[in-house]
Protein backbone atom coordinates (compact mmCIF):
# COMPACT_ATOMS: atom_id res chain seq x y z
CA UNK A 1 0.00 0.00 0.00
CA UNK A 2 0.67 3.54 -0.90
CA UNK A 3 0.05 6.56 1.00
CA UNK A 4 0.04 9.97 -0.05
CA UNK A 5 1.25 12.64 2.00
CA UNK A 6 -0.72 15.84 2.72
CA UNK A 7 0.37 18.91 4.23
CA UNK A 8 -0.93 18.36 8.06
CA UNK A 9 0.85 15.06 7.82
CA UNK A 10 4.17 16.83 6.09
CA UNK A 11 3.69 19.74 8.75
CA UNK A 12 3.51 16.99 11.69
CA UNK A 13 6.83 15.58 10.86
CA UNK A 14 8.73 18.81 9.76
CA UNK A 15 7.45 21.26 12.35
CA UNK A 16 7.11 19.52 15.02
CA UNK A 17 10.28 18.00 16.52
CA UNK A 18 10.20 16.12 20.04
CA UNK A 19 5.90 16.34 19.98
CA UNK A 20 3.53 13.16 19.84
CA UNK A 21 2.60 14.74 16.44
CA UNK A 22 5.90 14.16 15.01
CA UNK A 23 6.16 10.56 16.40
CA UNK A 24 2.68 9.16 15.20
CA UNK A 25 3.23 10.80 12.01
CA UNK A 26 6.72 9.12 11.54
CA UNK A 27 5.43 5.72 12.87
CA UNK A 28 2.57 6.19 10.15
CA UNK A 29 5.24 7.03 6.96
CA UNK A 30 7.26 4.12 8.11
CA UNK A 31 4.11 1.50 7.85
CA UNK A 32 3.89 1.96 4.17
CA UNK A 33 5.92 0.40 1.47
CA UNK A 34 5.92 3.80 -0.42
CA UNK A 35 5.05 7.18 0.44
CA UNK A 36 4.20 9.75 -2.25
CA UNK A 37 4.63 13.69 -1.77
CA UNK A 38 2.42 15.66 -4.37
CA UNK A 39 4.92 19.16 -4.22
CA UNK A 40 0.87 20.55 -4.01
CA UNK A 41 1.89 19.45 -0.25
CA UNK A 42 5.29 21.49 0.36
CA UNK A 43 3.43 24.51 -1.78
CA UNK A 44 0.68 24.45 1.10
CA UNK A 45 3.15 23.65 3.66
CA UNK A 46 5.12 26.39 2.92
CA UNK A 47 2.32 29.10 2.16
CA UNK A 48 0.60 28.22 5.73
CA UNK A 49 2.40 26.29 8.40
CA UNK A 50 6.25 26.94 7.77
CA UNK A 51 4.74 30.87 7.20
CA UNK A 52 3.54 30.80 10.31
CA UNK A 53 6.32 30.17 11.50
CA UNK A 54 8.44 32.59 10.20
CA UNK A 55 5.74 34.95 11.48
CA UNK A 56 6.86 33.91 15.25
CA UNK A 57 10.08 34.27 13.96
CA UNK A 58 9.87 38.18 12.33
CA UNK A 59 8.24 39.13 15.75
CA UNK A 60 10.64 38.01 18.08
CA UNK A 61 13.21 40.17 15.96
CA UNK A 62 10.93 42.70 16.23
CA UNK A 63 10.07 42.65 19.32
CA UNK A 64 13.16 40.74 21.05
CA UNK A 65 10.13 39.95 23.62
CA UNK A 66 9.22 36.47 24.17
CA UNK A 67 6.13 37.71 26.25
CA UNK A 68 5.21 40.65 23.95
CA UNK A 69 5.63 37.91 21.24
CA UNK A 70 3.30 35.30 22.54
CA UNK A 71 0.94 37.97 23.47
CA UNK A 72 0.67 39.25 19.73
CA UNK A 73 0.42 35.76 18.56
CA UNK A 74 -2.42 35.06 20.98
CA UNK A 75 -3.99 38.42 20.02
CA UNK A 76 -4.21 37.85 16.37
CA UNK A 77 -7.05 35.64 15.42
CA UNK A 78 -9.62 35.85 18.74
CA UNK A 79 -12.15 33.48 16.64
CA UNK A 80 -9.62 30.17 17.91
CA UNK A 81 -8.32 31.93 20.39
CA UNK A 82 -10.95 30.36 22.74
CA UNK A 83 -10.23 27.08 21.40
CA UNK A 84 -6.09 27.10 21.32
CA UNK A 85 -4.35 25.46 24.11
CA UNK A 86 -3.36 27.37 26.80
CA UNK A 87 -0.01 28.15 25.95
CA UNK A 88 2.05 30.14 29.15
CA UNK A 89 4.81 32.13 28.69
CA UNK A 90 6.13 29.95 31.84
CA UNK A 91 5.45 26.58 29.78
CA UNK A 92 7.88 28.25 27.16
CA UNK A 93 10.40 29.35 29.48
CA UNK A 94 10.26 26.34 31.60
CA UNK A 95 11.35 23.87 28.29
CA UNK A 96 14.23 26.18 27.47
CA UNK A 97 15.57 25.67 30.88
CA UNK A 98 18.57 23.44 31.77
CA UNK A 99 17.52 23.42 35.16
CA UNK A 100 13.69 22.93 35.32
CA UNK A 101 13.66 22.58 38.65
CA UNK A 102 14.43 26.69 39.32
CA UNK A 103 11.69 28.49 37.19
CA UNK A 104 12.63 31.58 36.59
CA UNK A 105 9.64 34.47 36.14
CA UNK A 106 10.00 36.36 32.62
CA UNK A 107 8.94 39.66 32.88
CA UNK A 108 8.25 41.41 29.99
CA UNK A 109 11.31 43.60 28.41
CA UNK A 110 13.82 41.78 31.44
CA UNK A 111 17.09 40.52 30.44
CA UNK A 112 15.70 37.04 30.69
CA UNK A 113 12.55 37.55 28.30
CA UNK A 114 15.22 38.80 25.71
CA UNK A 115 17.40 35.77 26.54
CA UNK A 116 14.20 34.02 25.85
CA UNK A 117 13.44 35.33 22.93
CA UNK A 118 16.99 34.71 21.37
CA UNK A 119 16.40 31.32 22.54
CA UNK A 120 12.74 30.60 20.43
CA UNK A 121 14.12 32.70 17.73
CA UNK A 122 17.21 31.03 16.79
CA UNK A 123 15.11 27.90 17.38
CA UNK A 124 12.88 28.91 14.53
CA UNK A 125 15.15 30.05 12.41
CA UNK A 126 17.40 27.08 12.10
CA UNK A 127 14.15 24.92 12.53
CA UNK A 128 12.55 26.62 9.28
CA UNK A 129 15.74 26.53 6.90
CA UNK A 130 16.79 22.89 7.94
CA UNK A 131 13.38 21.28 7.74
CA UNK A 132 12.64 23.18 4.47
CA UNK A 133 15.48 21.38 3.10
CA UNK A 134 14.48 18.02 4.10
CA UNK A 135 11.08 17.93 2.91
CA UNK A 136 11.78 16.08 -0.29
CA UNK A 137 13.67 13.52 1.96
CA UNK A 138 11.05 12.25 4.15
CA UNK A 139 9.23 10.49 1.70
CA UNK A 140 9.93 7.42 -0.73
CA UNK A 141 9.43 9.77 -3.28
CA UNK A 142 8.46 13.03 -4.14
CA UNK A 143 5.86 13.22 -7.38
CA UNK A 144 3.77 15.62 -9.23
CA UNK A 145 5.78 18.93 -9.80
CA UNK A 146 3.94 21.92 -10.35
CA UNK A 147 5.64 23.61 -13.18
CA UNK A 148 4.39 26.92 -12.13
CA UNK A 149 5.68 27.16 -8.81
CA UNK A 150 8.75 27.44 -7.80
CA UNK A 151 10.36 25.49 -4.15
CA UNK A 152 12.59 28.47 -3.45
CA UNK A 153 14.90 28.29 -0.12
CA UNK A 154 13.49 30.73 2.97
CA UNK A 155 16.18 33.27 3.45
CA UNK A 156 16.88 35.09 6.10
CA UNK A 157 17.15 39.22 4.97
CA UNK A 158 19.74 41.78 6.18
CA UNK A 159 16.58 42.93 8.09
CA UNK A 160 16.78 39.80 10.33
CA UNK A 161 13.13 38.84 8.49
CA UNK A 162 12.49 36.06 6.45
CA UNK A 163 11.56 35.68 3.49
CA UNK A 164 9.64 33.05 1.80
CA UNK A 165 9.06 33.66 -1.31
CA UNK A 166 7.39 32.74 -3.68
CA UNK A 167 4.89 31.72 -1.27
CA UNK A 168 2.66 30.78 -4.81
CA UNK A 169 2.65 29.98 -8.14
CA UNK A 170 3.75 32.05 -10.63
CA UNK A 171 1.01 34.17 -11.83
CA UNK A 172 2.01 34.78 -15.56
CA UNK A 173 0.01 31.52 -16.91
CA UNK A 174 -2.26 29.25 -16.09
CA UNK A 175 -2.39 26.76 -13.33
CA UNK A 176 -0.83 23.79 -14.68
CA UNK A 177 -2.77 21.35 -12.97
CA UNK A 178 -5.64 22.95 -15.25
CA UNK A 179 -4.81 20.72 -18.28
CA UNK A 180 -5.62 17.46 -16.49
CA UNK A 181 -8.66 18.94 -14.72
CA UNK A 182 -10.25 20.33 -17.47
CA UNK A 183 -10.42 17.06 -19.59
CA UNK A 184 -13.36 15.70 -20.27
CA UNK A 185 -13.14 12.17 -18.89
CA UNK A 186 -12.65 13.60 -15.62
CA UNK A 187 -15.80 15.86 -15.59
CA UNK A 188 -17.85 13.36 -13.38
CA UNK A 189 -14.98 13.05 -11.24
CA UNK A 190 -15.18 16.93 -10.65
CA UNK A 191 -19.16 16.34 -10.31
CA UNK A 192 -18.38 13.90 -7.62
CA UNK A 193 -15.95 16.02 -5.89
CA UNK A 194 -18.27 18.84 -5.68
CA UNK A 195 -21.23 16.74 -4.79
CA UNK A 196 -19.43 15.83 -1.71
CA UNK A 197 -19.33 19.30 -0.30
CA UNK A 198 -22.24 20.12 1.20
CA UNK A 199 -24.30 22.96 -0.76
CA UNK A 200 -25.34 24.57 3.37
CA UNK A 201 -21.86 24.54 4.03
CA UNK A 202 -20.90 28.10 5.61
CA UNK A 203 -17.30 26.99 5.65
CA UNK A 204 -15.04 29.69 3.57
CA UNK A 205 -12.95 27.29 2.31
CA UNK A 206 -15.96 24.76 1.45
CA UNK A 207 -17.81 27.81 -0.58
CA UNK A 208 -15.01 28.48 -2.47
CA UNK A 209 -13.93 25.28 -3.36
CA UNK A 210 -17.18 24.11 -4.65
CA UNK A 211 -17.47 27.87 -6.88
CA UNK A 212 -13.82 26.53 -8.74
CA UNK A 213 -15.11 22.81 -8.98
CA UNK A 214 -17.71 24.66 -10.71
CA UNK A 215 -16.10 26.64 -12.64
CA UNK A 216 -13.84 23.63 -13.85
CA UNK A 217 -17.41 21.47 -14.88
CA UNK A 218 -19.07 24.25 -16.79
CA UNK A 219 -16.09 26.14 -18.19
CA UNK A 220 -13.40 24.28 -18.23
CA UNK A 221 -11.39 25.80 -21.39
CA UNK A 222 -11.56 28.95 -18.94
CA UNK A 223 -7.77 28.54 -17.33
CA UNK A 224 -6.96 28.28 -13.47
CA UNK A 225 -5.33 30.76 -12.04
CA UNK A 226 -3.76 30.43 -8.80
CA UNK A 227 -5.77 31.53 -6.37
CA UNK A 228 -8.53 29.05 -7.68
CA UNK A 229 -5.90 26.50 -7.60
CA UNK A 230 -5.23 27.42 -3.74
CA UNK A 231 -9.33 27.27 -3.65
CA UNK A 232 -8.98 23.78 -4.73
CA UNK A 233 -7.08 22.83 -1.83
CA UNK A 234 -8.46 19.15 -0.27
CA UNK A 235 -10.09 17.98 -3.48
CA UNK A 236 -6.49 18.55 -5.22
CA UNK A 237 -5.24 15.40 -3.15
CA UNK A 238 -8.39 13.47 -3.60
CA UNK A 239 -8.31 14.00 -7.59
CA UNK A 240 -4.79 13.34 -8.11
CA UNK A 241 -4.30 10.56 -5.53
CA UNK A 242 -3.04 7.74 -7.31
CA UNK A 243 -5.62 4.71 -7.27
CA UNK A 244 -3.42 2.26 -5.43
CA UNK A 245 -2.42 4.64 -2.88
CA UNK A 246 -4.52 6.34 0.28
CA UNK A 247 -4.24 9.93 1.30
CA UNK A 248 -2.57 10.00 4.60
CA UNK A 249 -4.25 13.23 6.98
CA UNK A 250 -4.69 14.03 9.97
CA UNK A 251 -7.83 16.26 8.91
CA UNK A 252 -9.93 12.98 8.25
CA UNK A 253 -12.75 14.80 7.86
CA UNK A 254 -12.52 16.84 5.01
CA UNK A 255 -10.75 14.50 3.13
CA UNK A 256 -12.62 11.51 3.64
CA UNK A 257 -15.85 12.87 2.22
CA UNK A 258 -14.13 13.82 -0.53
CA UNK A 259 -11.69 10.76 -1.00
CA UNK A 260 -14.92 8.67 -1.07
CA UNK A 261 -16.79 10.27 -3.67
CA UNK A 262 -14.75 9.32 -6.20
CA UNK A 263 -13.70 5.51 -4.66
CA UNK A 264 -10.83 6.82 -3.08
CA UNK A 265 -9.59 6.67 0.83
CA UNK A 266 -8.23 8.49 3.29
CA UNK A 267 -6.20 7.46 6.42
CA UNK A 268 -5.15 9.10 9.37
CA UNK A 269 -1.61 8.44 11.08
CA UNK B 1 87.31 20.45 13.01
CA UNK B 2 85.47 19.43 9.32
CA UNK B 3 83.56 22.24 7.56
CA UNK B 4 80.22 22.93 7.71
CA UNK B 5 77.92 24.07 4.78
CA UNK B 6 75.64 26.43 6.86
CA UNK B 7 72.26 26.81 4.93
CA UNK B 8 70.98 30.17 6.08
CA UNK B 9 67.01 30.64 6.23
CA UNK B 10 65.49 33.46 4.51
CA UNK B 11 65.31 36.36 7.13
CA UNK B 12 62.42 38.67 7.01
CA UNK B 13 62.83 41.97 7.26
CA UNK B 14 62.60 43.35 10.68
CA UNK B 15 60.02 45.87 11.90
CA UNK B 16 60.17 47.45 15.52
CA UNK B 17 58.42 45.63 18.13
CA UNK B 18 54.56 46.97 18.81
CA UNK B 19 54.12 49.31 21.35
CA UNK B 20 52.05 47.38 22.80
CA UNK B 21 50.13 44.10 23.11
CA UNK B 22 50.80 41.00 20.82
CA UNK B 23 47.68 39.32 21.74
CA UNK B 24 45.15 38.81 18.41
CA UNK B 25 42.52 41.52 18.86
CA UNK B 26 42.70 44.86 17.76
CA UNK B 27 40.27 46.19 21.20
CA UNK B 28 38.84 49.92 20.60
CA UNK B 29 41.64 51.25 22.16
CA UNK B 30 44.31 50.82 20.19
CA UNK B 31 42.45 51.77 16.92
CA UNK B 32 43.99 54.96 15.12
CA UNK B 33 46.08 56.94 12.59
CA UNK B 34 48.95 53.50 12.50
CA UNK B 35 48.13 51.23 10.10
CA UNK B 36 46.84 48.13 10.94
CA UNK B 37 49.68 45.06 12.45
CA UNK B 38 49.44 42.07 10.42
CA UNK B 39 49.04 38.23 11.81
CA UNK B 40 52.25 37.25 11.13
CA UNK B 41 55.02 38.48 9.19
CA UNK B 42 55.31 37.48 5.48
CA UNK B 43 58.42 35.22 4.94
CA UNK B 44 60.08 35.19 1.48
CA UNK B 45 59.87 31.84 -0.25
CA UNK B 46 56.96 30.88 1.69
CA UNK B 47 53.53 30.77 0.22
CA UNK B 48 51.76 29.01 2.90
CA UNK B 49 51.73 31.99 5.32
CA UNK B 50 50.47 34.52 3.46
CA UNK B 51 49.70 37.79 5.96
CA UNK B 52 45.91 38.00 7.22
CA UNK B 53 44.96 41.39 8.67
CA UNK B 54 44.30 41.13 12.51
CA UNK B 55 41.36 43.72 11.50
CA UNK B 56 40.14 41.12 8.64
CA UNK B 57 40.47 38.21 10.79
CA UNK B 58 38.24 39.78 13.69
CA UNK B 59 36.90 43.34 13.09
CA UNK B 60 37.57 45.29 16.33
CA UNK B 61 33.79 46.41 18.14
CA UNK B 62 34.53 47.04 21.37
CA UNK B 63 30.87 46.00 22.54
CA UNK B 64 31.64 42.07 21.26
CA UNK B 65 35.48 41.67 21.24
CA UNK B 66 35.25 41.21 25.38
CA UNK B 67 32.84 38.61 24.87
CA UNK B 68 34.67 37.02 22.53
CA UNK B 69 37.52 36.90 23.82
CA UNK B 70 35.40 35.23 26.90
CA UNK B 71 33.98 32.97 24.97
CA UNK B 72 37.29 31.86 23.51
CA UNK B 73 38.30 31.34 26.75
CA UNK B 74 35.43 29.10 27.84
CA UNK B 75 34.89 27.06 24.65
CA UNK B 76 38.72 26.11 25.87
CA UNK B 77 37.27 24.77 28.63
CA UNK B 78 34.46 23.23 27.15
CA UNK B 79 36.84 21.48 24.69
CA UNK B 80 39.09 20.36 27.65
CA UNK B 81 35.94 19.08 29.20
CA UNK B 82 34.23 17.11 25.92
CA UNK B 83 37.88 15.29 25.23
CA UNK B 84 38.14 14.13 28.63
CA UNK B 85 34.72 12.99 28.76
CA UNK B 86 35.50 10.92 25.33
CA UNK B 87 38.53 9.67 26.56
CA UNK B 88 36.29 8.00 29.31
CA UNK B 89 33.99 7.29 27.11
CA UNK B 90 35.97 5.39 25.21
CA UNK B 91 37.54 3.48 28.62
CA UNK B 92 33.69 2.14 29.34
CA UNK B 93 33.80 4.44 31.99
CA UNK B 94 30.14 5.72 31.71
CA UNK B 95 29.90 7.59 34.81
CA UNK B 96 33.15 9.82 34.58
CA UNK B 97 31.96 10.21 30.86
CA UNK B 98 28.58 11.88 32.16
CA UNK B 99 30.07 13.75 34.87
CA UNK B 100 32.47 15.57 32.09
CA UNK B 101 29.36 15.99 29.91
CA UNK B 102 27.35 17.80 33.36
CA UNK B 103 30.44 20.21 33.84
CA UNK B 104 30.67 21.17 30.03
CA UNK B 105 26.51 21.88 29.84
CA UNK B 106 26.95 24.13 33.00
CA UNK B 107 28.90 25.98 30.37
CA UNK B 108 26.55 26.72 27.80
CA UNK B 109 24.07 29.49 29.71
CA UNK B 110 27.54 31.62 30.25
CA UNK B 111 28.22 30.86 26.70
CA UNK B 112 25.42 31.83 25.41
CA UNK B 113 25.30 35.44 27.11
CA UNK B 114 28.16 36.17 24.75
CA UNK B 115 26.05 35.66 21.51
CA UNK B 116 26.31 39.36 20.31
CA UNK B 117 29.60 37.76 18.80
CA UNK B 118 26.73 36.62 16.01
CA UNK B 119 24.02 35.08 15.24
CA UNK B 120 25.79 31.94 13.73
CA UNK B 121 27.54 31.43 16.95
CA UNK B 122 24.40 31.99 18.78
CA UNK B 123 22.38 29.25 16.80
CA UNK B 124 25.40 26.59 17.61
CA UNK B 125 25.12 27.60 21.47
CA UNK B 126 21.48 27.57 21.63
CA UNK B 127 21.20 23.78 19.51
CA UNK B 128 23.74 22.62 22.58
CA UNK B 129 21.56 24.19 25.08
CA UNK B 130 18.72 22.35 23.39
CA UNK B 131 20.51 19.51 22.90
CA UNK B 132 21.38 19.09 26.85
CA UNK B 133 17.71 20.14 27.79
CA UNK B 134 16.15 17.35 25.64
CA UNK B 135 18.44 14.86 27.33
CA UNK B 136 16.52 15.44 30.26
CA UNK B 137 19.89 13.93 32.13
CA UNK B 138 20.61 11.09 30.17
CA UNK B 139 24.06 10.12 29.08
CA UNK B 140 25.19 10.92 25.61
CA UNK B 141 27.17 8.07 23.12
CA UNK B 142 30.54 8.71 22.83
CA UNK B 143 29.86 9.63 18.55
CA UNK B 144 27.27 11.96 20.34
CA UNK B 145 30.19 13.09 22.37
CA UNK B 146 32.59 13.11 19.92
CA UNK B 147 30.47 15.38 17.33
CA UNK B 148 29.74 18.06 19.83
CA UNK B 149 33.97 18.18 20.97
CA UNK B 150 34.07 18.93 17.23
CA UNK B 151 31.51 21.17 16.48
CA UNK B 152 33.03 23.26 19.66
CA UNK B 153 36.33 22.88 18.66
CA UNK B 154 35.44 24.42 15.44
CA UNK B 155 33.50 27.28 16.55
CA UNK B 156 36.66 28.07 18.71
CA UNK B 157 38.48 28.00 15.69
CA UNK B 158 36.10 30.68 13.86
CA UNK B 159 33.47 31.58 16.37
CA UNK B 160 32.41 34.29 14.24
CA UNK B 161 30.34 32.47 11.73
CA UNK B 162 27.66 33.42 9.66
CA UNK B 163 24.19 31.79 10.05
CA UNK B 164 24.44 29.37 7.45
CA UNK B 165 27.86 27.89 8.61
CA UNK B 166 25.85 27.28 12.01
CA UNK B 167 23.11 25.32 10.58
CA UNK B 168 25.70 23.11 9.32
CA UNK B 169 26.75 22.14 12.97
CA UNK B 170 23.54 22.29 13.97
CA UNK B 171 22.42 19.72 11.27
CA UNK B 172 25.79 17.42 12.24
CA UNK B 173 23.83 17.64 16.29
CA UNK B 174 20.90 16.64 14.52
CA UNK B 175 22.17 13.87 12.41
CA UNK B 176 23.43 12.40 15.88
CA UNK B 177 20.10 12.11 17.17
CA UNK B 178 20.34 14.88 19.04
CA UNK B 179 16.60 17.14 19.39
CA UNK B 180 18.06 20.56 19.18
CA UNK B 181 14.42 22.67 19.14
CA UNK B 182 12.97 23.56 22.24
CA UNK B 183 9.64 20.71 22.20
CA UNK B 184 7.54 24.02 22.65
CA UNK B 185 8.09 24.97 19.53
CA UNK B 186 5.32 24.02 17.81
CA UNK B 187 2.79 25.93 20.69
CA UNK B 188 4.17 29.00 19.32
CA UNK B 189 1.96 28.55 16.72
CA UNK B 190 -2.06 29.07 16.62
CA UNK B 191 -3.01 25.55 17.68
CA UNK B 192 -6.85 24.72 18.65
CA UNK B 193 -7.51 21.93 21.06
CA UNK B 194 -9.15 20.06 18.18
CA UNK B 195 -7.64 21.02 15.04
CA UNK B 196 -8.54 18.36 13.42
CA UNK B 197 -12.41 18.67 12.77
CA UNK B 198 -12.39 22.49 12.98
CA UNK B 199 -9.37 22.47 10.62
CA UNK B 200 -11.32 23.97 7.07
CA UNK B 201 -12.50 26.58 9.38
CA UNK B 202 -9.52 27.22 11.30
CA UNK B 203 -8.08 27.80 7.82
CA UNK B 204 -10.26 30.20 6.26
CA UNK B 205 -9.95 32.36 9.77
CA UNK B 206 -5.93 31.98 9.17
CA UNK B 207 -6.10 33.03 5.48
CA UNK B 208 -8.07 35.71 6.02
CA UNK B 209 -6.01 36.84 9.19
CA UNK B 210 -3.03 36.41 6.75
CA UNK B 211 -4.87 39.06 4.41
CA UNK B 212 -5.54 41.12 6.73
CA UNK B 213 -1.69 40.83 7.80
Amino acid sequence: MKAYVETTVLTNVLLKPGSEKEAEAKSALSRYEETLLPVYSIKEFKAGPLDHYAYVHDKLVQTRSLAHTLAAVNSLNPITEARRKSTSLEALAAAAQLDSTKPRTIRPGSPADEEMADRYRYALASLIILRWQRRRKMTTKTIQDLECYTEAQPEIGKDGFFDLTPKECAHDRPCCLWGELKLDENKSILTALRNAIPETSQGYEDKNRRKVLKHLINTPKLPLDREQCRWLGDAVFAFFCPKDAVILTTNIRDHQRLAKAIGKRAQQP
Amino acid sequence: MPDTNTIEFPKPALEPPPASGTGGYRLSGTQGGAPARIARHAVRGSTALAPIEIDKLYPADKNYVSDLIAALSVLADAIGLLEKARAAARNKDAFTADRYWQRFQSLLPGLFTRRKIGDGYGAVINALHFACVNQHGAPVSLEQLTTVWRVIKELRNAPVITFEQALKYVQELEDCHLQVYPTTISELIQETEDDESIRGDDRSDERSLEARL
